[in-house]
């Protein structure tokens, strides 16, 4: 099994930048892919389900041409290999029913308005991205430096401890 | 009034007839004489006999809220207290001289008397009791006619004033809503104004960076590959994204190393003949460090890119901007359509980002009219266009001539449509099956559209299925010299007024 990835779904090519160089902190530990459709960001997915990479967040926007970010993360949501994924929408225009239908249906784990502050958006995804380690039980060990999180030593201690 | 006073005359002489026969009859009664204010009946007071009147004026009162009302003119008869007779309860009303008057008393058990000695005083007194009765009732009907009568015209008066005031309020309305609108423009106005200093820092100060960072690598070792790289980065736009992905699968192929294939394509070095031209040999150590220093050359060149480019978009918005809001009512000119309609286009911007817009513009003649006036057309219909494909579809924007003397505008979405029903009324003042949230230039609706078209001597038609709507605004090239005028005179306020009186139309 290779790293976890994190997808991150933008039209816009100078704001796409500009979040995968804030991600860059997390590529130790994570493999960052950048797409700029829905449907590019589903078929890296499911390429990446078939070598048996978990996808860990999916960073998306919403307004997009095609699939909106809203209609993705859903769509993501009822797929067994895609619904343990952290979802965060990046947006400037998501309306209220929108929002409102990501919450509900998308269960949508963090909501980030552009624009955004860079300590901001790598906090909420060392966040995401802690829980999700712990919670599809990988080995945490690989993921300490990058992670650096209070929550995933707590949780590597729970773990040994329950071994012994 | 007439009819009353003849019968009241007629009631006065045999009154009097009765009052004599009274006198006879009682063996000529005491006459007292009363000096004026004298209260010969008080109200609500038990009352013991009828008064008989033979000189001079009393007034009959009742008290009403606090104070004394007249109940009936001073003519009234000569006999007071008739009506008591029959019931023998307090008197009704009070009873004052006016004037010095002379009277005589007969008590109920004397008049009794009276009337069961003689008979036919008996009747008269009958008769003149249902006279004084009558006379009450003929009063009363007409008092009755006359609160109906009043109350018919202050329902009127009402209604007028109720009426007054809803046109009032509405006007009102309109004339705040015309006021935010004129300082929206003027907002708009000023924040343009404001933007274009710090867009004018921003592109300076990129270009300035650009400069001294390439004076600083000139001084770092492999600066030959890192200027390069920064260039490159700065003067080419990026491939995309599914496209670097493709080229990295097949460099993996060619190095056999992923992580390396991976950062190499994200720094635009894409086939493995440029990879050989940037790395040729290197290895190892020496290869992390030069992938390292080009790939924030690249990051450099890119960023760099990326604030042109923005600071770029942000000054076009903030042109047309300004010069949507510069736009004057009330100025005839001769106007590009294309051009007007690109214009306005832009200033849509990020709304049409998931838009597909097709554009077909014909050869068009310049048409005369007022070229803010038709912005705000324009605007509104796209608008629509927009929400009603909720933000992402196909949008096309057709300018043709269908005749020599005409140019028309065809905007046609493909959202679900107008229904039938609605599309008759879809140019009346606030009729609306949206409730959402109004930006700038919006929110004064179609009817507005229909009242600057016809004002420009044009039409506006829609047309609409589902999937494709079409608003289609045909205008003359020339005006005749009445709507020229129409036009200059023309500004806001009228607009609004126009719109909600549906005149013009």
């Amino acid at each position: 099994m290779n790293k976890p990835l994190i997808v991150c779904v933008e039209d816009e090519r100078e704001v796409l930048d500009a979040l995968v160089r804030d991600l860059k902190p997390f590529a130790e530990a994570f493999r960052i892919e950048a797409t700029q459709t829905a449907d590019e960001a589903l078929a890296v997915i499911s390429r990446a389900e078939t070598s048996g990479d978990p996808v860990a967040l999916v960073l998306a926007d919403h307004i997009m041409p095609g699939k909106t970010g809203v209609d993705l993360l859903v769509e993501l949501t009822h797929k067994p290999g895609t619904v343990s994924t952290r979802k965060v929408l990046v947006t400037a225009q998501a309306g209220q029913q929108d929002t409102i239908r990501a919450v509900n249906e998308a269960h949508l784990d963090h909501y980030i308005a552009k624009p955004w502050a860079r300590e901001q958006l790598q906090a909420v995804v060392r966040s995401q991205l802690t829980d999700f380690v712990i919670a599809r039980s990988l080995n945490l060990l690989p993921f300490v430096k990058t992670l650096n999180s209070p929550r995933l030593m707590e949780a590597i201690r729970a773990r040994t401890s329950a071994v012994d | 009034m007439t009819d009353l006073a003849n019968n009241l005359a007629e009631d006065d002489r045999l009154e009097q007839e009765l009052i004599d026969a009274l006198d006879r009859a009682a063996g000529r009664l005491t006459r007292l004489e009363l000096p004026a204010g004298t209260r010969l009946l008080t109200e609500d007071e038990p009352i013991d006999g009828i008064w008989l009147i033979f000189d001079g004026r009393v007034e009959l009162t009742r008290r009403r809220d606090g104070h004394e009302v007249s109940l009936d003119d001073d003519a009234s008869g000569r006999i007071i207290g008739m009506l008591s007779f029959a019931t023998r309860r307090a008197a009704f009303f009070t009873c004052t001289a006016v004037t010095p008057v002379v009277a005589a008393k007969l008590t109920w058990e004397r008049l009794d008397e009276v009337l069961r000695a003689e008979r036919s005083l008996s009747d008269a007194f009958l008769i003149q009791l249902v006279r004084t009765l009558g006379g009450r009732v003929r009063h009363i009907v007409e008092l009755q006619a006359n609160v109906q009568r009043l109350n018919a015209e202050l329902t009127v008066e009402r209604d007028r004033a109720t009426q007054a005031l809803h046109e009032l309020a509405a006007t009102q309305t309109r004339l705040v809503e015309s006021e935010r609108m004129a300082t929206l423009g003027q907002l708009v106005a000023g924040i343009a104004h404001e933007l274009n200093n710090p867009i004018t820092a921003i592109r300076r100060s990129v270009d300035y960076v650009t400069e001294d960072v390439s004076a600083f690598i000139a001084e770092v070792p492999d600066n030959d590959a890192l200027l390069a790289m920064v260039t490159s980065a700065v003067t080419t736009s990026p491939l995309s994204t599914e496209e670097l992905r493709r080229r990295r699968e097949v460099l993996t192929r060619e190095l056999g190393d992923e992580a390396l294939s991976a950062k190499v394509v994200e720094i635009g070095i894409t086939t493995p003949d440029e990879y050989h031209r940037w790395f040729g040999r290197t290895s190892g150590a020496k290869r992390t460090a030069l992938l390292e220093r080009l790939t924030r050359a690249h990051q450099l060149g890119t960023f760099l890119r990326n604030l042109q480019g923005a600071a770029e978009r942000v000054s076009r918005i903030v042109g047309t901007l300004r010069s949507y809001a510069r736009v004057q009512h009330g100025v005839v000119s001769d106007i590009d359509l294309n051009r007007t309609l690109e214009d306005t286009l832009l200033l849509f911007g990020s709304a049409l980002r998931a838009v597909e817009v097709t554009r077909e513009y014909g050869q068009l003649p310049q048409v005369e009219g007022d070229a803010g006036q038709l912005n705000q057309v324009w605007t509104n219909i796209l608008s629509n266009a927009i929400e009603a494909m909720g933000g992402a579809g196909r949008l096309t924007v057709q300018t043709d001539a269908p005749d020599p003397a005409h140019v028309r505008v065809r905007i046609t979405d493909s959202g679900p449509g107008i229904k039938p029903e609605n599309l008759g009324r879809i140019f009346e003042l606030n009729f609306t099956t949206k409730h959402g949230p109004s930006s700038f230039g919006l929110g004064m609706g179609l009817v507005i559209c229909r009242q600057v078209v016809s004002r420009h001597e044009g039409r506006i038609d829609v047309d609409s299925v589902p999937g494709r709507t079409t608003f289609a605004v045909t205008l003359p090239v020339k005006l005749s010299g009445d709507a020229k005028r129409t036009i200059e005179q023309s500004n806001l306020l009228s607009s609004l007024r126009e719109g909600s009186t549906g005149n013009a139309g």
